[in-house]
């Protein structure tokens, strides 16, 4: 009798077993098991080797040779998945939001929100399920961005037009209505969906992003993000998916559904200079390209900041770095084109 | 430098716990690569890999509230994520696509008792369903009463596969949050089945 052999195993049987186990997993993870060999350590670990199992997969915990990223397309969805549905009611505002719209208004002029009471509700302001008070009819109109009481935000084109109202929102019904294109990134909240309705078309989403353009005879509807219902009031047209659209024409009711790129459809918004939700590293190099300067940070653990805002893209750049160092508490020098971001912190 | 990292590490999960979004999105990028690896040496699969980072990492969310408290977060993960490899690793051999439903297992041997608390707990998971989101509900019951597959309810409802797990997961989350009533009155405990198709 050999006392070198393993000092756990209680037998001989589990110990060529689990030499046998060994093997097989080392085949396994190789790629070059077969389908019998694939069943038989299958069958192995349902039948007393999970522990062992377990110590394979430790083995493999920090060997982090090769670091595999998700691909972005599954990074985001698993993110949304998680956090979309977990998002309180009456979502509070991100903080950076309210920091960024104070700030954004006091500097005025940055954008610019055409909001006022709309007494007489035009043609198009078809009627909600539970009708709000007409005089709270909010009207934006022209381009800009516009932050809904949900926390969904909007980006309208020029000439679009956007009514809303507010305290039907508060009683839990998101509905719009838009003439013109803007594209809409809406806060998920699945007891709740989102209507857009452009003329006789309504496009309902729990929690995406997407374009509406409202054309003389025709809605054109795109998805960036998430899965969006086009339809009438009465009937639902098409589910579209993230870089599908839909265009229906409003005259006959007829539609028809085609694969784009939703970059490139929604490239009018591009215009702007929007993070939403990125980190300043990404910020900055978006600033960069956009400016063609360069930035840095003095202090690195800044970068990791997240941050949501938006400009217009003909905005100068002293504003755009204004706002960016208050929102961080930080201060900046540019020379030379090159912008030095110093001090600050996430808080 | 480390302990750099492990400084900005815990203020990460400090603020992960104050149920910071910006912290959770922190860490699942710094700490899903190597979830996401291990998962895929083990199941092969980029999908069922993607299923164990959204599922560990769900978990992390919805426990947000502890983690300021762990020690060693990354051997925490990894003990999470074990688990769901190696879960996954069982489902994908023993059955070709699951469906995750709600039973239970009958610990009662008085027949009457059973029946009251059946009815008790069938009248409560009623009671739960009407009170799902209507697509929730709409999921629920392809899964319960049709026996689909998360393939088969994603096809249907036109989601995506890793959507309809995430719904599943919330779904039996809310529904074990309610029977609570029913599952401390007696013994009885309920289990996640999972029934094949």
């Amino acid at each position: 009798m050999s006392a070198d052999n393993d000092t756990n195993a209680p037998n001989d049987f589990n110990q060529s077993g689990t030499e046998r186990f060994d093997f097989l997993m080392a085949r396994y993870l190789a790629g070059d098991a077969s389908d019998p060999e694939k069943e038989e350590l299958h069958q192995l670990t349902e039948n007393g080797y999970a522990p062992r199992f377990g110590e394979w997969l430790d083995a493999h915990a920090d060997t982090d040779s090769t670091e595999m990223a998700l691909p972005g397309k599954a990074r985001d969805e698993i993110l949304t998945n998680i956090l979309g549905a977990a998002r309180p009611k009456t979502r509070r505002m991100p903080a950076w939001w309210s920091w960024a719209a104070a700030i954004l208004l006091a500097l005025g002029g940055l954008m610019w929100l055409t909001l006022k009471n709309n007494q007489s509700a035009p043609m198009n302001v078809t009627r909600t399920d539970s009708p709000p008070p007409k005089d709270d009819l909010q009207v934006a109109k022209g381009k800009q961005f516009l932050i809904l009481p949900d926390g969904s935000s909007v980006l309208m084109n020029e000439r679009a037009e956007l009514t809303y109202s507010p305290a039907s929102f508060q009683n839990g019904s998101r509905e719009v209505t838009l003439q013109g294109e803007a594209y809409f990134d809406i806060a998920h909240d699945p007891s709740k969906p989102f209507r857009v309705k452009s003329g006789a078309v309504v496009t309902r989403v729990l929690g995406t992003a997407f374009n509406v353009n409202m054309l003389e005879n025709k809605v054109v509807v795109t998805v960036a993000r998430g899965l969006v219902e086009v339809g009438s009031t009465h009937h639902v047209y098409a589910k579209i998916r993230p870089d599908e659209q839909i265009t229906v024409d409003t005259r006959t009711q007829q539609y028809n559904t085609a694969s784009v790129s939703a970059i490139e459809e929604t490239a009018w918004k591009d215009a702007y200079l929007v993070f939403d939700n990125i980190d300043l590293e990404k910020a900055g190099q978006l600033i960069g390209e956009h400016y063609g300067v360069k930035l840095a940070f003095t202090r690195a653990e800044i970068k990791k900041c997240r941050i949501t805002a938006s400009f217009l893209h003909h905005e100068n750049l002293d504003t755009v770095l204004t706002v960016l160092s208050k929102m961080i508490g930080a201060t900046y020098t540019i020379e030379n084109g090159n912008v030095s971001i110093e001090g600050g912190s996430c808080d | 430098m480390a302990t750099h990292k492990s400084d900005n590490e815990r203020e990460m999960l400090r603020e992960l716990a104050d149920g910071s979004e910006s912290a959770f999105v922190w860490i699942f990028d710094a700490y899903s690569p190597r979830v996401y690896r291990l998962a895929l040496k083990f199941l092969n699969s980029p999908h069922a890999a993607e299923e164990v980072v959204q599922d560990v990492f769900m978990d992390v969310w919805l426990g947000r509230k502890k983690m300021a408290d762990v020690l060693n977060f990354g051997a925490y993960l990894h003990g999470m994520a074990k688990k769901q490899v190696y879960d996954a690793y069982r489902r994908k051999s023993n059955f070709l696509e699951m469906v995750r439903e709600i039973g239970y297992q009958e610990q009662s041997d008085n027949a009457t008792e059973r029946m009251v608390y059946e009815d008790e707990r069938e009248r409560l998971l009623q009671d739960a369903i009407r009170s799902l989101p209507e697509h929730q509900r709409e999921i629920f019951q392809l899964a319960r009463e049709e026996g689909l597959t998360h393939e088969a309810i994603a096809e249907r409802m036109n989601l995506s596969r890793l959507a309809v797990k995430a719904h599943m997961k919330r779904i039996l989350r809310f529904i074990r949050t309610r029977l609570e009533p029913v599952l401390k009155a007696e013994t009885l405990f309920w289990l996640l089945i999972f029934t094949t198709k």
